[in-house]
């Protein structure tokens, strides 16, 4: 077929509609058309994307295991019972390497008194945007602006929710705003996504109004958010890489190592119902990365500035769906 | 694809089959291609932070396989399906109108695919390039937080490289693809020759003499009708491939005439010859698009009409074709190697076409009828195709076609030039008391018939001149063909082309030769109303559909100041 005016008239067609589209989706984000689109595509390639992702996975996983390659490429036989081998070990440290992801993500949740609901990573965004599909859903009591980690620290945030998927918006993303609380002092301030990263490892912008506290090592975690959406309190977020010296700004900035490694997500864990007292830092992890003063250590070191000026939203608990099972304490996630 | 749908195909006059399969591995390919992109690619951690775009560039190979319509609904559908499923956070709409408009580029630059491999593929790293560059675009220009300057700097050149690394790929396997499902090539498409980028030459010689890496191409999918007695040579293509015509597996070597079109063809770098190159693949595909083409050589066996069998009446047979085993055939150079091989001849294919640019469509489509029809009657049905030009049995033919064609709405009266070859015992060639001026020529018993065990294919236009074979500079000059047309006929035929089977040109029973000059915008004819405004003046084109309207859209070829100010409109203001 050439080019004709059918053609063009085509192209025209679809210009307009895409244009329509743009044109809703910017004016009013949830506008009936949107949301009937999305609702009406979101199973269909939510349930497509689960089914792939199921398949591919593995493989994914034994590419990514196996990286170590032999270059004796002499004997065919030797190399298909290698290949078939390393199938073998891939599989098992596949299993490992979940394991290990989930029970890291236990210790972390129990560590936090979080209940949390694990889930795999099964998409990813396409182009720009940081986010991610988790394989559940509303069914399994999933709900917008709830709090994603994983083993190592804070992911990001549900956005949106569908009957067996969830959109997370990853904490990397630009959009995406994580009040915090430096570790040993306590004070507040708020960490965006720098978009992709070419090196890999997103680095967060972080901003504190008191900026002498911002010393390079400092970890933060989460600060509590109202009613713990979309942030519950005490989910470590990075440790300071690098702090950013400009005399005249308002805040001081530092750039933020992220615990979680957002390009290599794969066992997650969503919040579904925070902890009654706020865990302060108790989760963070034990040996700081970068040699910083030893008060690090752990929750006890509420010495100097007391919570500053945020209130402990262990007062202000949520009302959580089963508080006599979270109140349990190391409580054990809830598995489907 | 047996023979069996080949079969049913060409009885039902329907091209279904093809059609469907490729729809369905379009969809088929694009659903996969964004599930694997949301799913693993977009998960990848590569060095540099870059993700090729997958969709991006399936969506840019089936442009360039499919043309623009395709790109376009390819291309709106894959983003807005992209920007639909679940991790999607982008405004909706946003890369549906970045691929729409990507694969409606794609689909006009699919002509590179006939004439370089190298410049299809950097036609589609140019598209994969401007597509992310696009889509980074819109994403600022809607000012979406998640895409900022500074990380669409970082991001963009490692995808856009990556992307071009991975186009060849895709493109690669949607031409192979395309060609193995069969293309459909109606003469008003582009043909299939510069759709696969192959030509139209399929199984020649080489692939029935066994030699099964010269052969065999996709011309088995010409017009939409697959055969399956030559598809068999699977061997063919991989060897094809190996050979280094890698991106669509087309050889086509033994044939020259057909070289001139497709891969093998150089660039044409004059408008004469694109002209012609576009004349040649118009006219291996049954087309006839511009007025006055004509084409001698044989017939490509891959290429089978689609129009339904139709029984000539009486007196339609607007091609005349002589119908003995003489009259006029070109021979095919032979290939090295081949010496003292008995070549089997092949048909002469001459068609004189000469229709009005209004009524191309259905004068083409008709033209094909015919050429078909009289195949059929004068050779004993289809079933003798798939020998044409390779067992030796069949028939040099010429086929003249003249524009006169039975039907085509031309009026009964008017003199149409025609040319009969040979005797023919061609059924209904329209013999009797037609009021058609006529030439008679010398049929197969020319003097030298017998000379190689079978009839030397030759065109004798009245009388023999032999020294007229020379131009050709074929190979075994007791095969070549003699054209020797002196006379008024001689002087119309403008030349043989380099390949040498091929001879094509402008004949005298075109009646509108002076219509390939520049046209007039108007008649600067005596019967011009004075009040026009358009005084005479050259144009080479006028602007095409909905936008010849637009003032923007106005060409150099319009009218200059010089002539404005001349005009009769100007001088009435003075």
């Amino acid at each position: 077929m050439r080019d004709t005016q059918r053609t063009r008239l085509l192209l025209a067609i679809a210009l307009l509609a895409a244009l329509a589209l743009i044109a809703i989706d910017y004016q009013n984000g949830s506008s009936s058309v949107i949301t009937t689109l999305r609702k009406a595509a979101g199973p269909v390639l939510g349930g497509a994307e689960r089914a792939v992702a199921s398949v591919t996975k593995p493989v994914g996983r034994f590419f990514g295991a196996g990286a170590t390659r032999t270059a004796s490429a002499s004997q065919a036989a030797m190399q298909q019972q290698l290949i078939r081998m390393r199938a073998e070990l891939s599989a098992a440290t596949l299993d490992q390497a979940q394991y290990r992801q989930l029970r890291r993500l236990l210790q972390l949740s129990g560590r936090g008194g979080y209940r949390v609901m694990a889930a795999s990573v099964i998409a990813f965004g396409q182009g720009y945007q940081q986010t991610v599909t988790l394989d559940a859903g509303r069914a399994d009591g999933i709900r917008p602006q709830q709090t994603v980690v994983d083993g190592n620290g804070l992911v990001g945030q549900v956005v949106r929710v569908g009957g067996r998927t969830c959109t997370v918006l990853l904490a990397s993303d630009a959009r995406s705003v994580v009040g915090i609380r430096l570790a040993p002092g306590g004070q507040i301030g708020w960490v965006t996504g720098q978009g992709r990263d070419s090196s890999g490892t997103a680095l967060l912008k972080l901003q504190v109004l008191d900026r002498a506290a911002l010393k390079v090592g400092t970890q933060l975690v989460s600060a509590a958010s109202v009613r713990d959406k979309p942030f519950v309190p005490g989910v470590p977020v990075g440790v300071i890489v690098s702090v950013r010296d400009n005399a005249g700004a308002l805040t001081g900035q530092a750039l933020v190592r992220p615990f979680a490694h957002f390009t290599r997500l794969d066992v997650v864990g969503i919040v579904v119902s925070p902890p009654l007292h706020d865990p302060r830092y108790s989760v963070l992890p034990p040996p700081p990365p970068k040699p910083s003063p030893s008060s690090v250590r752990s929750g006890g070191s509420r010495s100097g500035r007391g919570p500053a000026g945020k209130p402990s939203p262990s007062a202000s608990a949520p009302v959580s769906p089963r508080p006599g099972q979270a109140a349990a304490g190391l409580s054990g996630p809830q598995r489907r | 694809m047996g023979a069996e749908a080949t079969r049913a195909g060409i009885a039902g006059g329907e091209i279904t089959g093809g059609e469907m399969k490729r729809k369905l591995a379009a969809v088929i390919a694009l659903t996969a291609v964004v599930l694997v992109q949301l799913t693993i690619v977009n998960g990848l951690a590569l060095p540099g932070g870059g993700t090729p775009d997958l969709v991006l560039l399936c969506v840019i190979a089936l442009g360039m396989a499919g043309g623009p319509a395709v790109g376009v609904i390819a291309g709106f559908c894959a983003g807005l399906a992209l920007d639909l499923a679940p991790p999607a956070s982008q405004l909706v709409g946003q890369y549906a109108l970045v691929l729409c408009l990507v694969g409606y580029g794609a689909g006009r630059l699919r002509f590179t695919l006939r004439q370089s491999a190298l410049l299809a593929l950097a036609a589609a790293a140019g598209m994969a390039a401007l597509g992310e560059a696009m889509a980074a675009g819109l994403a600022l220009i809607l000012d979406t937080p998640d895409v900022s300057w500074a990380s669409a700097a970082r991001v963009l050149p490692p995808s856009v490289l990556l992307d071009i690394a991975l186009s060849p790929l895709t493109l690669f396997l949607s031409v192979r693809l395309a060609v193995a499902l069969g293309m459909t090539v109606s003469p008003l498409d582009d043909s299939l020759v510069l759709e696969t980028g192959g030509s139209a030459a399929p199984a020649t010689v080489a692939a029935l003499t066994g030699e099964a890496g010269m052969a065999r191409v996709n011309g088995a999918r010409i017009g939409g009708m697959p055969r399956g007695g030559q598809r068999r040579a699977a061997v063919g293509d991989s060897l094809a491939a190996a050979t280094g015509r890698w991106l669509v597996g087309d050889v086509a070597e033994a044939v020259p005439a057909i070289g001139a079109i497709g891969w093998l063809a150089p660039p044409a770098r004059s408008r004469r010859a694109r002209r012609r190159q576009a004349r040649l693949t118009a006219m291996l595909t049954g087309a006839s698009p511009r007025k006055g083409a004509f084409w001698v050589g044989r017939r490509p066996p891959g290429l089978l009409p689609i129009a339904p069998l139709v029984r000539p009446s009486a007196d339609g047979l607007a091609r005349l074709r002589p119908g003995g085993a003489v009259a006029g055939s070109a021979v095919a150079v032979p290939r090295p190697g081949q010496t003292g091989r008995a070549w089997p001849g092949r048909a002469i294919h001459l068609g004189l076409a000469d229709e009005q640019g209004k009524r191309a469509r259905s004068g083409s489509r008709r033209a094909r009828v015919t050429w078909l029809a009289a195949a059929a009657s004068g050779r004993g049905g289809p079933d003798r195709f798939a020998a044409n030009g390779v067992l030796g049995r069949d028939v040099p033919r010429i086929a003249f076609g003249t524009g006169g064609l039975p039907g085509a709405g031309r009026a009964a009266g008017r003199p149409v030039p025609r040319i009969a070859f040979g005797t023919g015992g061609l059924p209904g060639a329209g013999r009797a008391a037609r009021p058609v001026p006529r030439i008679a020529f010398g049929t197969g018993a020319l003097p030298g018939a017998g000379r190689a065990a079978r009839p030397v294919p030759r065109i004798a236009f009245g009388s023999a001149s032999p020294g007229s074979a020379a131009r050709a500079g074929l190979a075994p000059p007791a095969a070549a063909p003699e054209f020797s047309a002196p006379g008024p006929l001689g002087s119309s035929y403008r030349g043989i082309d380099q390949f040498g089977t091929g001879y094509h040109g402008g004949g005298t029973a075109r009646s509108g030769r002076s219509r390939r000059q520049p046209r007039f915008a108007r008649s600067t004819s005596g019967h011009q109303p004075s009040r026009s405004r358009h005084p005479k003046t050259a144009r080479m084109s006028a602007g095409r559909g909905v936008f010849r309207r637009l003032p923007w859209m106005r060409r150099a070829g319009d009218r200059s100041a010089v002539w404005r100010i001349g005009s009769r409109r100007m001088s009435g203001l003075r």
